[in-house]
């Protein structure tokens, strides 16, 4: 059988290689969701590790322990270090390792008294693992020094030193009930880290406050002489978060769920569970974008196999006359698929592999660059996916060959006899069906938009239906233009008969005739072009308008914040406290070199709250602006407000007590233009809501957006008037670069100059960043893969369909040429066919993809752009991008007709006519 | 009464896989009279497809000549040649030639529209279609017809639009013997009625009477015999 089998497929060798692309293009889908998933998910929990890291300046994945040891089983300090270290190491079956340990073995609270001082002082003696190797001595010895003495040698901290203020050589007196013939301790040393940067420091020197630190051997010492029911111990694991991928993170996430956690402190519990949601929407993401794009595969391989077996027919009829049972002729078809999908689905994965590769070096859609795609590698279940394409290619060949189980020879003369049908979608109206129940989906979406954009800022899940329902709608559309095309049809073929010459006449009635044979054909250009524009559109309006959101949240080119000094003092009973103001010399010298082209300071309070007589509207964004130098520094798009938003600085600039305040606040607390509000700033030490001032301002303007202003409540008032009522608070630098400087080279100026700011905020960072997220990525990357699919596909589809279509036509046409008619004639009615079904199903592709995109572009969008934001999504379509889809089509379609041009030119006519 | 056709000693040569030549006519010289039956009788593979083709102007001679109504066909452009098919000529397939896709009445229509028929193109169609005995047949799709009757239609085709002359590749080759005496009646009495020239081939010996000049052919050499 398998010699017939493969002589079967060597007959029709290009509907079999057809076949073979298909499998490998849907393989190649099919396989890389997984690889893509995984990729974009480990890319997801390392950059939220990073992000945690960069927030907290902590690092981001901690187990702090903290532990009573029972003074029973209590042996030694460093087999204690070795219990708590294996104990702390929860993650190795994970596949986790950890980085650093830092583990203090302690006697809390220990009542003593200093020498020269005789101060009274509750310490803790302790002792640390990896001490002497992870500090170095400030001021004094080490513990070696006073080796043999009855006295202990300690070392302290600057800051000990400081709270304490014991010195070097000062003894230190227990006189605490827990010890038996109180120790005596002498500070052998001031000890610092070595390295701030080691991971080791989680907990700093100074951070273990009035503690001093023995030598394990003396713990050991005092542990007899100790009376108390426990020993104190706290403890830092540090796990490798590199390590931590979608591979495993479920695993940590389940060794986490199931520690103590009155114990224990986690920092990365809501990274983990906040993983679960995003991974959700990675999954739903993926597969929304690829199901247009399989149903096209699933199409065209339908297309090919019923192609195969429909010219298989007379075979099969063949074969059952001669009493082959149709078991025996499902084996056979079993066989076929099988051996097609043995090949096609080794060449897929592989293809898959690199499908996924290509797609994470996307930054735009059909826009790739140089991009490391480690994340993305081979998984197992590549295979499994592969596998299950192919399963679904073998049931669906056996499935269309059961089919013909029946086939004589006498039911193919008989389906020989032309009968036109109206297909069953079109009889029962399945389009318009289609097309009313996605638009009612839409429309519902649409009503809910704003309750689907807080379950995604709130991280829920999403409707999967969202997605579904755009594929939904282009399918429906693609119905309904066909019904519409065949109506077209009609009526130029009405209109114009009388005056149609030869070709137009043969043109029109092949048209008419064969018009749900081109049904395929039809739906796979429409569906190709309508999600290529779509896909092109929806990814152009998500990057854009995410690069939008970036500038506006930044506000301008760079955003430099510095450390300001603080001091605390005492004033009437009550601690409170004031800035320095810092040195900004060093930014007009950045100008004066044309490193920058302006820089302004900005007062941004986060927490101040605005009130009058009506109510209080609390965590408002404060902004203090200097207006002519914030003009010339930030930057905010065009048409965000009703005027241009320099109107209202020159309003604020008019008005020292003016404020600007945003639509939402004026909503809150009634207020118009002209009315007076009270803005209040809180004090930053104090643990209650302490007021530190109030000012009262006259609105000035009520606006939607202001450069950085990323919450709905905000208030600009003049800087001056902040710091005359606040005096000096901290304040950003918003910076506008030279044309000519990049970040970099700012970045570099201030390392070069010792510059030492705390947080730097730039523009050109954050969109590279936000190019390089994962969610983005795969979008892109899934989008421009998918297009690139569909097109192959569609051209494959639409070649196949022509060659199809003349070599059936060969007689046809070798009659007509036989009966004197002319090449070019035969070239018309090749381009009036042409014309009518592919161009116009092209046509109808852009059409539809448009009309999505008007319609869906904004309700998905707000998936990719959750955050509460005034700027609203606006849709970007831009000229090059139909361009570059035109010229794509166009040359596939010019290199199409050139295939079938020469396919006819070389047709005999006596051969094609078997006269 | 002049000749439609002149040749002189036309060869049609093929080559073969050992590289040797293999003439499928050999030589042939043969002049054809207008405004009648002309028969070439063989057996299949004698070449009078092969000789049919070139007269036909579907093909060309390797060497030789061809007159057409005095004038060389074998270096006339293919362009002239595709005139001359389509406004002089007229085909009769051996196979069923007609465009299953269309009706009987679009079948023809093409035929005319293709000569550019200036008369009443309807009521043309009709009378050829009671001349055949299937004026029922005017809306029938091609493909719904029986053999004889789709061999009759093409015959319509053929005539449709007033050729000159008419080429039948055994006409009756694929039709019973009844259906085949119809075909060769309504030859007969297109030559007669519209003065049509009619050329066909044909290995029937039953139907040689009705031919006006009739010529054999055997191993690509030809033979005249009536």
């Amino acid at each position: 059988m398998i010699i017939m089998v493969i002589q079967k497929i060597k007959n029709k060798k290009w509907l079999n290689i057809c076949l073979l692309i298909g499998i490998i293009l849907m393989t190649a889908m099919f396989s890389c969701h997984p690889l893509l998933e995984k990729g974009a998910c480990t890319k997801i929990i390392k950059k939220a590790f990073v992000d945690s890291e960069q927030k907290s300046n902590k690092y981001p994945m901690t187990m702090a322990t903290k532990e009573a040891i029972a003074t029973n089983n209590y042996k030694s300090v460093e087999e204690e270090f070795d219990r708590i270290e294996k104990k702390n190491d929860v993650l190795t079956d994970s596949g986790v390792s950890i980085i650093a340990n830092q583990i203090l073995i302690y006697y809390q609270n220990v009542y003593s008294k200093t020498e020269y001082q005789n101060r009274s002082t509750s310490i803790n003696i302790g002792c640390m693992n990896s001490f002497d190797e992870k500090t170095y001595i400030l001021k004094g010895k080490s513990y070696d020094g006073f080796d043999g003495e009855d006295i202990i040698p300690c070392l302290i901290s600057e800051k000990t030193m400081d709270d304490t203020g014991l010195v070097v050589g000062e003894r230190l007196y227990v006189e605490d009930g827990n010890f038996n013939n109180n120790p005596v301790f002498i500070v052998a040393g001031v000890c610092k880290e070595k390295s701030v940067d080691d991971y080791y420091w989680d907990s700093t020197l100074a951070e273990m406050d009035k503690t001093i630190f023995v030598t394990s051997d003396a713990m050991d010492r005092l542990s007899k002489c100790y009376k108390g029911e426990t020993v104190a111990c706290s403890a830092s694991t540090l796990f490798n978060f590199l390590e931590v991928g979608s591979h495993n993170v479920y695993r940590v996430k389940r060794t986490v769920d199931s520690l103590d956690k009155k114990m224990t402190d986690i920092n990365f519990e809501e990274i983990l569970s906040d993983y679960s949601n995003q991974r959700n929407t990675v999954k739903l993401i993926l597969l929304a974008i690829e199901i247009p794009c399989i149903i096209i595969l699933l199409l065209f391989i339908y297309m090919i196999i019923s192609q195969l077996v429909n010219l298989e027919e007379g075979e099969i009829a063949m074969i059952k006359s001669r009493g082959v049972s149709t078991w025996r002729i499902l084996e056979m078809y079993i066989l076929h698929g099988g051996i097609i999908c043995i090949v096609g689905c080794t060449i897929g994965v592989i293809l898959g592999y690199w499908l996924c590769k290509i797609s994470a070096l996307t930054d735009r859609f059909l826009e790739f660059s140089n991009k490391d795609t480690s994340e993305y590698t081979f998984q197992p279940e590549m295979i499994v996916f592969g596998l299950l394409s192919g399963v679904i290619v073998v049931v669906m060949m056996t499935v269309l060959a059961y089919g013909k189980r029946n086939a004589t020879i006498v039911t193919l003369k008989n389906k020989q006899e032309v009968k036109i049908k109206t297909p069953v979608w079109e009889k029962y109206c399945l389009d318009l069906l289609l097309l009313a129940t996605s638009t009612y989906l839409l429309f519902n979406y649409k009503r809910q938009s704003s309750v689907i954009a807080e379950d995604i800022a709130n991280r829920k899940g999403i409707d999967p239906l969202l997605f579904l329902n755009l594929s939904l709608f282009i399918f429906a559309c693609s119905l309904l233009f066909l019904r519409l095309q065949k109506y077209f049809i009609i009526l130029i073929d009405k209109v114009g008969k009388k005056h149609w010459n030869v070709s137009a006449y043969i043109s029109f009635i092949q048209l008419k005739r064969t018009f749900n044979k081109q049904f395929f054909l039809s739906v796979f250009l429409i569906m190709t072009l309508a999600c290529g524009v779509f896909n092109s559109n929806l990814a152009r309006t998500i990057n854009e308008n995410g690069e939008e959101r970036i500038k506006y949240d930044v506000g301008c080119d760079v955003v430099i914040q510095e450390k300001f000094g603080m001091h605390i003092y005492n004033e009437d009973e009550k601690e409170k406290y004031r800035y320095d103001d810092i040195d900004c010399d060093k930014y007009y010298d950045m100008e004066s070199k044309g490193l920058i082209e302006g820089y302004t300071k900005v007062i941004v309070d986060n927490g101040a709250s605005v009130n009058n007589s009506i109510g209080n509207v609390y965590d408002c964004k404060l902004m203090g602006i200097n207006t002519k130098e914030f003009g010339e520094t930030a930057v905010l798009k065009d048409n965000t407000n009703e005027k241009h938003w320099f109107h209202y600085l020159n309003r604020l600039a008019n008005n020292d007590k003016g404020v600007i305040i945003s639509k939402e606040i004026a909503s809150k607390l009634n207020v118009n233009i002209g009315d007076t509000i009270t803005i209040n700033r809180f004090s930053e030490i104090s643990k209650e809501d302490e007021i530190i001032g109030y000012e009262d301002v006259e609105v000035v303007s009520i606006i939607e957006c202001f450069p950085g202003c990323n919450t709905k409540l905000f208030a600009i008032a003049n800087h001056a008037t902040l710091v005359n009522t606040f005096g000096i608070t901290p304040y950003e630098i918003w910076i506008r670069l030279n044309q000519k400087t990049n970040i970099g080279e700012l970045k570099k100026y201030l390392e070069e100059n010792h510059i030492v700011v705390d947080s730097v905020n730039s523009i050109e960072e954050r969109i590279a960043e936000n190019r390089d997220r994962a969610l983005f990525q795969i979008t892109n990357g899934i989008f421009s893969v998918s297009f690139f699919v569909s097109l192959l596909v569609s051209s494959i589809g639409f070649l196949l369909y022509w060659i199809m279509s003349i070599k059936e036509r060969g007689y046809f046409f070798g009659v007509l040429r036989a009966m004197g008619m002319k090449m070019k004639e035969v070239y018309v009615i090749l381009i009036i066919e042409q014309i009518f079904s592919s161009v116009l199903s092209l046509a109808a592709g852009f059409a539809v993809g448009f009309i999505a995109t008007g319609l869906f572009t904004k309700l998905l969008a707000i998936i990719y752009l959750p955050t509460k934001h005034n700027i609203p999504v606006t849709i970007a379509v831009e000229g090059k991008d139909t361009l570059r889809l035109l010229l794509l089509v166009g040359i596939i379609t010019v290199i199409c007709f050139c295939i079938i041009k020469n396919i006819i030119k070389k047709l005999e006519i006596s051969k094609a006519i078997k006269l | 009464m002049g000749y439609i056709f002149e040749t002189n000693r036309i060869n049609k040569i093929y080559k073969l896989g050992d590289g040797s030549d293999f003439y499928a006519i050999k030589n042939v010289d043969i002049n054809i009279e207008e405004g009648k039956l002309t028969i070439l009788k063989g057996r299949s593979g004698s070449g009078k497809t092969t000789l049919i083709n070139m007269l036909g102007m579907l093909d060309n001679p390797t060497s030789g000549n061809i007159f057409y109504f005095g004038k060389d066909a074998t270096i006339m452009k293919e362009k002239e040649r595709e005139l001359i098919r389509r406004y002089d000529m007229g085909y009769v397939f051996q196979s069923v030639a007609l465009l299953p896709m269309m009706t009987v009445y679009e079948n023809i229509e093409i035929a005319l529209l293709m000569a550019e028929f200036k008369g009443d193109k309807r009521k043309r169609i009709e009378n050829l279609l009671e001349m055949v005995g299937l004026s029922n047949r005017i809306n029938y799709m091609a493909g719904r017809l029986s053999g004889g009757e789709q061999q009759r239609i093409g015959i319509v085709r053929s005539v449709a639009h007033r050729p000159k002359v008419v080429f039948a590749d055994e006409p009756t080759g694929a039709l019973d013997t009844i259906s085949g005496i119809a075909v060769m009646n309504l030859f007969r009495k297109l030559v007669e009625e519209e003065n049509t020239s009619i050329i066909m081939t044909t290995h029937d010996e039953n139907l040689m009477e009705l031919g006006d000049c009739v010529f054999s052919v055997m191993d690509g050499e030809l033979k005249y015999e009536k």
